[in-house]
């Protein structure tokens, strides 16, 4: 029985019995014959089972499935895009602090000769003169700076980044900085500005004071000098808001000052005073301001009470001095605290 | 004609810094200076009206930098306010203007010339440079 349901389902058998039946039809028409039956019956039977309907539905369900599918991927592929972005900025902002430090750094290790800085411009494209080319503090849009100069070694520069980038932490904290004390290579000693008969009196009294050791002398020497050409450059809107030129007048007895101090703390101790910083301050005043490990001391001149000093010092364990006095008294105040750290 | 409608004051938090611009043609040899400290000249009372600051949440420092009138000739400081409050005199005041809603102003100090010497010195002490990143920028900037 079984084999007879095998023959019987045989294709070959079935065009065979078809010939035999129909010795006049040919085989081709036999096997279309037989191809319309098997399309009638899968169709009556699609019919009768409802599978039309069925497959729809699975066709349906398959749809979504796919579309689900879809969707989820392209979330995927979105995130991983913005993820990359996040990190392409990321990389950027270290990159521009990498190369803040490393050209800061590179300025600690080049020596500029800065003589001829240019006069207030008010063009953006440059910051000021170096060497007599233009450089620009903040050229990129990053926040942070991006100091673009012509280094004297182009190999000291690559060398500084490369080593920035090996650095461990990325963190700019890290980055030792405090034991740099500025150091100002190459002193120009000569003033820029020819000075004045009376600056001149100020400093010729000044040289005759023999008893000052030559280099506390000359750094004191130095310091007037400076200053001076500093306080002169200020002139009219110096700092383009329409500021007034600081009065030379107010340096000049604030120096006189520091000289007759120097004078005179030699004279009571036999000892050189360290030399302060002469600063001048936006109010127009002038700061004489001493700062060493141990303790910080200013003398503030303002342009209305030349006579009559403000002061203020601290030292690391949090003693103060501070108060106005007349400029013929102050000494007796401020000479202590300033021999407590000789 | 429109009405120009007042800017919202906010409170700025102990935890947010506020920037300043310092004129860098102050900046002269400095002696007894780390790299990164700003000097004492740095700060002053403006007119009387408080120092002018900008809060960085409403304004970054290279955009403070940029509103200066001079901005090449601009360094720009920072400080963190909760350190400022701790300065029993100051208070820290949100100001904003057109031009930059980070405006605040440091207000508070004292009339006494020595007093704000002081105020000075410990506003120096808690304050860290932005632009330049530190001090040995600033040496190219004079004859120094």
């Amino acid at each position: 029985m079984t084999e007879t349901v095998k023959k019987s389902f045989d294709f070959n058998n079935i065009l065979l019995e078809i010939e035999r039946i129909n010795p006049h039809c040919t085989r081709e028409e036999s096997i279309k014959l037989i191809g319309s039956h098997i399309t009638d019956i899968y169709y009556t039977k699609v019919n009768e089972f409802g599978l039309k309907d069925k497959l729809d539905r699975f066709a349906r369900k398959k749809l979504l499935l796919q579309r689900g599918r879809q969707a989820k991927k392209a979330q995927v592929l979105t995130d991983s895009k913005i993820k990359k972005d996040e990190m392409i900025t990321e990389y950027k902002g270290i990159k521009s602090i990498l190369t803040g430090y490393s050209k800061t750094y590179a300025y600690n290790n080049v020596y500029y000769d800065t003589r001829n800085i240019d006069k207030f411009n008010d063009s953006d494209s440059s910051d000021f003169m170096i060497n007599g080319e233009s450089v620009n503090l903040l050229e990129d849009k990053d926040d942070f700076i991006q100091a673009s100069f012509k280094l004297k070694s182009e190999e000291d520069l690559k060398n500084i980044d490369r080593e920035t980038k090996n650095s461990s932490s990325l963190i700019k904290e890290d980055f030792k900085l405090d034991d740099q004390t500025v150091v100002f290579e190459g002193l120009e000693t000569e003033p820029l500005f020819p000075l004045e008969d009376e600056d001149f009196s100020l400093i010729d009294n000044f040289d005759e004071m023999s008893f000052f050791n030559n280099k506390q002398y000359q750094t004191l020497k130095n310091e007037i000098y400076n200053s001076r050409e500093h306080i002169l450059s200020l002139g009219e809107n110096w700092d383009g808001e329409g500021s007034k030129a600081f009065n030379i007048e107010v340096w000049r007895f604030a120096t006189e000052f520091l000289i007759k101090l120097f004078y005179k703390f030699n004279d009571i101790y036999s000892l050189n005073l360290e030399v302060p910083s002469i600063l001048p301050v936006g109010d127009l005043s002038i700061d004489i301001h001493w700062k060493t490990e141990e303790m910080e001391l200013t003398i503030n001149f303002p342009e209305e009470f030349l006579n009559l000093p403000s002061f203020y010092g601290k030292d690391n364990k949090n003693n103060e001095i501070q108060g106005i006095l007349e400029i013929d008294k102050i000494h007796t105040v401020i000479f202590p605290w300033l021999k407590n750290f000789r | 004609m429109a009405k120009k409608l007042p800017l919202k004051v906010k409170n700025i938090p102990d935890k947010d810094f506020l920037f300043r611009n310092f004129n860098l043609k102050l900046i002269i040899k400095l002696r007894g200076y780390s790299a990164h400290e700003v000097p004492i000249n740095a700060f002053r009372d403006e007119k009387g009206h408080g120092m002018s600051t900008a809060w960085e949440k409403y304004c970054s420092a290279k955009k403070l930098r940029r509103l200066s009138k001079a901005p090449k000739f601009n360094g720009v400081i920072k400080m963190n306010v909760g350190n400022i409050r701790k300065i029993p005199v100051l208070l820290v005041i949100h100001k904003p203007t057109m031009r930059n809603y980070g405006h605040s102003l440091i207000k508070g100090f004292p009339d006494n010339r020595a007093e704000k010497l002081k105020l000075r010195s410990r506003l120096k002490d808690l304050s860290e440079w932005v632009i330049p990143l530190n001090m040995t920028l600033v040496k190219s900037h004079f004859n120094i």
